[in-house]
């Protein structure tokens, strides 16, 4: 089960090099800056689930996963990165007056707003030096994580015209995570 | 062209006469193509016979460019025009649509005209269109969705179709009807909208000289993905009031049902003009992605046609009636 670390990186870099791979064999479509947002967007989301679900899989099935933790978390971070650059580049010209102006005037892009900006400091601090310098501040700020993946669910929620299959799949997924991290509390004060 | 010149080769070899005026001689060069002349006329004659769907769409349309209709600016690639389409009753995936909407049959089809007008009644498709020559105009297309293109759609003018049913003083709108086919269709079988789609238009919104009704694109026939065998094109508006496929045309007293309308009033207006000043929660509207570029550009009052269309709402405020 525990990999070595650069093949977990590579794997964690293979949706990227696929978009790559697309973008050479001209699989973009008509729309290729909303179809590299879209895909970006959607690989950063299921790393986050993934990263979520890494604790109970740890506890309950292989604890070796938890050395993954890190490096999918981080994935997430570099997914995100290149969603956001591609928003900032080609949706809003790098113009911060403009950015400003949609962050308020649409709820979806205030949410991924605010997920991205509080994933910067768990980014930041996902390291050895960081975790022994901040010691319990440094689990009370990581669980903000639950709070990104909310906003990033209700972004990903009000960009859809419809709620299909998929996008309730998401809200089952992330609400079963949230169970059980409440469940396992429970348990654990008992 | 082809058909002329196989007469004038008939006339000329028929022709008893020993002297010939030089104007009637055939020039050499199509003198020695004659045959594939008689080949391509025969096809074609065979084709207007017995047409099936594949051949309806790979067949020329005749049309005359209508120069007035033109842009200064790049035409859409044919390819993201016919691969990138919002055709929910087929697929929700743009890329999808194609391919879901290829066997979609386009012929025989009928329109059901009805309502405030003297000459109802259900009219054959390729009858009717007959009688209006076809034009090609370039117009400018918004999607709701902040992305744009640049088409040469092939049409005649609703106004021209319009009057031919001589609609009645008390014909106040004019709706339109797409076809419901669940088994052509199969998201028909799901209320993602309250189908079938369902348009209108104000009554001098459909007689504006813009608005056009379109059998084709690129010179072709439409293809099923871009709203096969007939559809609107209202340029000032957003795409989603360009109903596809239509099947019914109802001149009413009042308002008709818009599909987007009925489903989310706040963000889908019965108007629904190109405005960049109204904020739509999903799409930036003062902005648009021209396809084929990377950065958006400015979006343009009714989407560049102010100067033609903005008298029709200079009593309206535009920001509530949207």
């Amino acid at each position: 089960m525990p990999l070595p670390k650069g093949l977990l990186i590579l794997l964690l870099l293979l949706p990227l090099f696929y978009l790559i791979y697309q973008g050479f064999t001209e699989q973009y479509g008509a729309n290729p800056i909303q179809y590299l947002q879209q895909q970006t967007g959607t690989t950063a989301w299921l790393l986050l689930l993934l990263t979520l679900s890494i604790t109970p899989l740890a506890r309950h099935i292989e604890h070796r996963l938890r050395t993954f933790r890190r490096s999918i978390g981080l994935s997430v971070f570099f997914y995100a990165v290149l969603h956001v650059l591609l928003y900032l580049i080609f949706d809003q010209d790098l113009q911060f007056n403009a950015l400003l102006e949609d962050i308020v005037s649409r709820p979806f892009i205030s949410c991924g707003a605010i997920a991205f900006i509080l994933l910067i400091p768990l980014a930041l601090t996902s390291n050895r030096y960081a975790q022994r310098k901040m010691a319990m501040r440094w689990k009370l700020l990581h669980q903000m994580i639950y709070v990104i993946a909310t906003s990033v669910l209700l972004h990903i929620l009000w960009s859809v015209k419809w709620i299909t299959l998929v996008p309730m799949l998401y809200v089952g997924l992330l609400l079963g995570l949230l169970l059980y991290r409440v469940w396992y509390q429970r348990k654990k004060n008992v | 062209m082809q058909i002329f010149l196989l007469q004038a080769i008939m006339r000329i070899t028929i022709n008893q006469q020993n002297d010939l005026k030089s104007s009637e001689i055939t020039p050499e060069n199509i003198f020695l193509q004659r045959r594939q002349f008689i080949k391509n006329a025969a096809v074609f004659g065979a084709l207007c016979c017995c047409e099936n769907s594949l051949a309806a769409f790979q067949r020329t349309l005749f049309y005359q460019k209508n120069e007035k209709y033109d842009l200064n600016e790049r035409l859409t690639p044919k390819k993201y025009i016919t691969e990138y389409n919002n055709f929910f009753e087929f697929s929700t995936q743009k890329k999808a649509v194609k391919t879901k909407a290829q066997h979609f049959i386009t012929d025989p089809w009928q329109i059901k005209v009805s309502g405030h007008a003297e000459k109802t009644g259900t009219y054959d498709l390729y009858t009717l269109m007959h009688q209006f020559p076809l034009e090609q105009r370039i117009y400018r297309f918004r999607c709701i969705e902040a992305w744009s293109m640049v088409v040469p759609w092939v049409g005649v003018p609703l106004s021209k179709v319009l009057a031919y049913f001589k609609p009645l003083q008390d014909a106040k709108y004019v709706e339109f009807k797409t076809l419901y086919d669940p088994q052509q269709m199969p998201n028909q079988k799901i209320k993602l909208l309250d189908w079938p789609y369902t348009e209108g238009l104000r009554i001098d919104e459909a007689m504006h000289p813009l608005t056009l009704l379109v059998t084709g694109v690129y010179g072709k026939p439409l293809a099923p993905q871009n709203g096969a065998p007939v559809r609107l094109i209202v340029p000032w508006k957003y795409g989603f009031k360009s109903i596809k496929s239509i099947v019914s045309i109802r001149f009413t007293q009042h308002q008709p049902v818009s599909s987007w309308h009925q489903m989310i009033p706040e963000e889908y207006g019965f108007y629904a003009n190109v405005n960049p000043n109204v904020r739509h929660p999903k799409w930036q509207q003062n902005k648009e992605r021209r396809l084929g570029k990377f950065f958006k550009q400015k979006t343009l009052m009714f989407n560049g046609y102010a100067n033609e269309v903005a008298s029709l709402y200079q009593n309206m405020n535009l920001l509530e009636n949207y």
